[in-house]
């Protein structure tokens, strides 16, 4: 089954995801800093990684630049999954290379483990 | 010494130095350096006459002061010299214009020329009689004379000529050069003036304007801060009500499902509420910018309608989507498009107790027209026009059954006109109503 790194400093957000996901059998991950996430994503590349932004150690961006800089991780989906959402950062996210930018607010838990499944599946959906 | 008009023809020489200080003055837009350069290029041009010209200060009227101020001061070599071995502070000799006694002030308040042999009755109050002797002395002026500054008859101050000779009167030459000097003097030191004044006022505006940029760049800094620390305890909330809801935690009673339904929907609205106000905020920055993409509206509605489910659930009403497959995309921004659906079906769940809303969307016009349909309390027609501005919570039909900002329509019409969208709605009270907007088709 796949294996999903979730990159997020807030507990409860990955207490709420690994309940979720591990229910439908995946495999799941996570770092709670910018720099063990790195690491973890380095060491051993997950099939899709979920990523905050506001965290310590190094931010999202900083993870975003780094994973996107170089193989294994250069072609894993990552979904940036961050309550910011000024044009500039999401701007600044796609620019370095997110698959998406997915405002914590404006979606689900379902509809967020929904979009992982479809990006999981390869069928991958628009936006 | 009278100050009647000069009849005779000015000579070549005269002709040239006046023209050599228009330029020099028109060369120059700062009032600082217009008066020393003034003051300079006249003891220059003075001393081609050689008649012994060593001083020339010129001194202007300070309105708020009410004083005559000494503005600049040159001095030929010799005079410099002279001031070298026996040093004499000049200070900044400001006479009151209340000192009548003072030859300046006569000079600048009757607008006369005067001259004098003893520099006491120029400095007055400003040195001792002693110190003004000494000072005439160390420079060695015997004849002192002082020309008013007037400009469009407004006294401006004096210009002060100090001569190494003693003489009784000036050459009509003299005079003539020295009246077109005190003339372009007074028009200098006037456009100078405001030429400063202006710098400066337009200084005064670069730094408010500079600081208004600080100003508006920290406040938006705080509303993206705000916003991002209001929706992640909001967004916790909705995780974990959503979590125990879909039944990950084990089975939970039909009384609490009742109850954590009611929380999750009312912190959906909390949700909604944080980001509308951001809209809001940033409508008005003009800072509101569309990232416009192919979109499928047909995708956005399928999300959006997933994620209310639970506010229709709670209302026990239906919400659906007839999906018809082949529609095209639009030009649209996504994730401005999911807000103005979140928008519209939740405030078509909030106004509806029975039956429930339907979603639907056709092309028309080379254009995709979405429809949001509700069973609702319906709208009245002459509240139709109000709901779309700013802050319009309806005083009849809406007010007194709903809650809310009356931001959401709003925010939808500047979304959807943005995208070069219409937007509008059919409504009749107590049967329903619907919402449409329209988007350009992508080909």
């Amino acid at each position: 089954m796949a294996k999903i790194l979730l990159i997020e400093d807030d507990p409860l957000i990955v207490k709420i995801y690994k309940t979720r996901l591990s229910a439908d059998g995946y495999e799941v991950i996570s770092a709670d800093n910018g720099e063990a996430g790195l690491k973890l994503a380095q060491e051993a590349p997950p099939d899709l990684i979920v990523l905050d932004i506001m965290m310590p150690k190094m931010d999202g961006f900083g993870v975003l630049e780094k994973l996107r800089a170089g193989e294994p991780t250069k072609g894993i989906p990552i979904l940036v999954y961050s309550n910011l959402a000024a044009e500039g950062e999401v701007e600044r996210a796609k620019k370095l290379g997110a698959t998406e930018f997915i405002v914590k607010a404006n979606i689900s838990p379902t509809e967020m483990v929904a979009k992982i499944k479809q990006y999981l599946s390869g069928n991958q959906p628009q936006g | 010494m009278d100050n009647a008009p000069l009849a005779s023809i000015p000579t070549k020489p005269t002709i040239e130095a006046l023209w050599r200080l228009e330029k020099i003055i028109l060369d120059t837009l700062d009032f600082n350096q217009v008066v020393i350069k003034i003051v300079d290029s006249v003891l220059i041009e003075l001393g081609n006459l050689k008649r012994g010209y060593q001083v020339v200060v010129l001194s202007l009227i300070d309105n708020e002061e009410k004083a005559l101020k000494k503005t600049s001061l040159s001095l030929t070599i010799e005079a410099t010299k002279a001031l070298e071995t026996n040093p004499v502070s000049f200070g900044e000799i400001i006479l009151p214009l209340s000192a009548k006694d003072n030859m300046c002030v006569q000079s600048a308040v009757d607008n006369k020329i005067v001259m004098t042999h003893d520099w006491s009755q120029i400095l007055v109050p400003y040195y001792t009689p002693e110190d003004a002797k000494k000072a005439q002395r160390i420079l060695d002026i015997k004849t002192t004379i002082v020309f008013p500054v007037a400009y469009h008859g407004v006294a401006q101050g004096v210009l002060v000529f100090g001569i190494s000779e003693e003489v009784d009167d000036i050459s009509q030459e003299e005079k003539e050069l020295i009246r077109g000097f005190a003339d372009i003097v007074g028009l200098a030191v006037q456009n100078a003036r405001l030429y400063t004044q202006r710098e400066e006022t337009a200084e005064q505006l670069r730094q408010a304007n500079l600081k208004l940029q600080e100003l508006d760049k920290l406040k938006d800094e705080f509303v993206t801060l705000a916003s991002h620390e209001l929706r992640t305890p909001m967004t916790a909330i909705r995780g974990s009500l959503s979590t125990i809801l879909d039944g990950y935690s084990g089975e939970i009673s039909k009384e609490a499902r009742e109850f954590l339904t009611a929380a999750y929907n009312e912190n959906d609205r909390l949700i909604r509420l944080v980001n509308n106000l951001l809209n809001i905020s940033r409508i008005e920055a003009g800072r509101f910018t569309f990232n416009i993409t192919k979109v499928d509206v047909g995708k956005i509605i399928e999300e959006v309608i997933r994620n209310l489910e639970m506010a229709t659930r709670e209302k026990n009403l239906f919400l659906t989507y007839e999906h018809v497959s082949g529609m095209p995309l639009v030009f649209a921004d996504e994730d401005k498009i999911r807000e103005v659906l979140i928008n519209l079906i939740g405030n078509a769940i909030k106004f509806t107790h029975t039956g429930g809303v339907k979603v639907s969307q056709y092309k028309k016009e080379g254009m995709i027209v979405v429809a949001v349909t509700d069973t609702g309390s319906g709208i009245a027609k002459e509240d139709q026009e109000l709901l779309f501005k700013k802050f319009s919570q309806l005083q009849g039909s809406y007010a007194k059954q709903s809650g809310g900002t009356g931001l959401g329509l709003y925010i939808c019409k500047q979304i959807i006109e943005g995208l070069n969208g219409q937007i509008w709605l059919e409504s009749e009270l107590s049967k329903g109503s619907t919402f449409f907007f329209s988007l350009p088709i992508a080909e």
